[in-house]
């Protein structure tokens, strides 16, 4: 039997080691999408970051209640909930970023990373787990957008959180403050990442689908003979 | 006669009715959840949207105007006018909207003197495309209609709309002439 992670390495492993943007490609649309401005793409990491753990840790205590058809179901009504949460109280409070943000906080609902570590973690762990693996998760998205957000800003727009850093009268690379841009560095910062796990000779471990549903039906074959020995 | 519970009748009460049950207490929790933050954060975001509108007016209204000068026009029955404002010194600012390009609403604030002639336009082009659309609400464009007082505007009287933006600017044009008609007919006509 594998042996059970550490509670460190269960925050830690969203940082760099399975970054949800840059190694496991998840949330890709709000990243290359959010990243204009600094000021928007702190905004929306931390906005996903509240509901990826309150959806994680009310996922994980509900984990032997909510049965396996309505899963599915169950976990977007509970997203959904929080992102609601979320609009009201940025619309109340913070709406200048709520009117930033756009149509883009409502589609967290839809972000990949909150439905897969739903279904990848949080449903098979314990809720201090999952509200470990939500923060790392959360973190790692938000230096992430922050670094493509510096990037794009400085060179698109010459500011960094709105403070002029390159003189009026350089030039900007607007091209970074459209969609080419995002991607251009979104690719960069991939590469980056690659090059940085090979020079430290610790690959991440890859799976492919077919691993992956393999991996399913043998769980689901042990929960099914557990079932039927209890 | 009383029917026993076979463990196949338990199972499918399992199957079906279990997941049904679970899914509409978490739905009506959520529900109540969201209802009650709806109560607290809704006066807020009423008072929060009120305060951008009087902003927006003040905007476009002459230097030195205030919140306490400006008294809001009731029952507007104009197409396309979402409000409207007088000033004692028988300035008025009136705000509407058209659709523009993929159909999502531009905003414009327009302020007439007591002659009815514009003096000064606000755009809010935030729905449409950057770079493209966006130019609607750009000085360059939006001066071009600060003077007129001769009626509804089209492209090219008094300003020509912008190419490759049509829709974005054909929307600007149908709501300055939503705001001059309704300045017309119900601000000064009504006054």
């Amino acid at each position: 039997m594998a042996e059970k992670p550490s509670k460190w390495k269960v925050f830690t492993a969203g940082i760099i080691r399975e970054n949800p943007v840059l190694r496991l490609v998840l949330g890709c649309c709000s990243a290359l999408a959010i990243t204009t401005t600094v000021s928007g793409a702190l905004g929306m990491g931390l906005s996903m970051t509240f509901v990826l753990v309150c959806s994680n840790i009310v996922i994980s205590a509900l984990r032997k209640v909510i049965p396996a058809k309505v899963h599915l179901p169950c976990y977007i009504v509970i997203i959904a909930t929080f992102v609601t949460v979320v609009q009201m109280v940025l619309q109340a409070f913070v709406p200048d970023l709520y009117k930033t943000l756009g149509v883009y906080l409502a589609l967290i609902v839809v972000n990949c990373i909150i439905l897969g570590r739903a279904e990848m973690f949080a449903c098979k762990n314990t809720v201090l787990d999952s509200t470990l693996d939500g923060l790392g998760m959360g973190v790692g998205y938000i230096l992430t957008m922050v670094l493509m957000a510096s990037i794009r800003e400085i060179i698109g727009n010459g500011t960094w959180l709105g403070i002029q850093l390159i003189p009026e009268n350089v030039d900007r690379m607007t091209v970074m403050n459209s969609a080419p841009g995002g991607f251009f560095v979104f690719g960069c910062l991939m590469a980056a990442c690659v090059w940085v796990e090979r020079k430290l000779d610790k690959p991440i471990e890859r799976k492919t689908c077919g691993d992956v549903m393999l991996e399913q039906i043998e769980s689901a074959k042990t929960e099914k003979e557990g079932g039927a020995e209890a | 006669m009383a029917s026993k519970q076979t463990p196949e009748n338990q199972n499918a009460v399992r199957e079906l009715v279990l997941p049904v049950v679970v899914l509409v207490a978490i739905c009506l929790v959520c529900s109540a959840l969201l209802a009650v933050l709806n109560d607290v954060t809704a006066p807020i975001i009423a008072a929060n949207t009120r305060a951008q509108t009087l902003a927006s007016y003040l905007s476009v209204l002459p230097e030195g105007t205030t919140d306490a000068d400006m008294t809001e026009v009731q029952g507007l029955a104009t197409e396309g006018v979402q409000g409207a404002v007088t000033t004692p010194s028988g300035a008025a600012a009136v705000c509407a909207a058209a659709a523009g390009y993929s159909g999502n609403d531009i905003t414009v604030y327009v302020a007439f003197d007591a002659a009815g002639t514009i003096t000064n336009i606000s755009v809010d082009a935030s729905t449409q495309t950057t770079g493209i659309g966006s130019k609607v609400a750009e000085e360059d464009f939006t001066a071009g209609f600060i003077g007129w007082n001769g009626g509804a505007v089209s492209s090219g009287a008094p300003v020509d709309g912008i190419a490759s933006a049509t829709y974005s600017s054909n929307a600007v044009f149908a709501a300055v002439n939503a705001a001059i008609d309704c300045y017309n007919n119900e601000i000064k006509g009504g006054a």
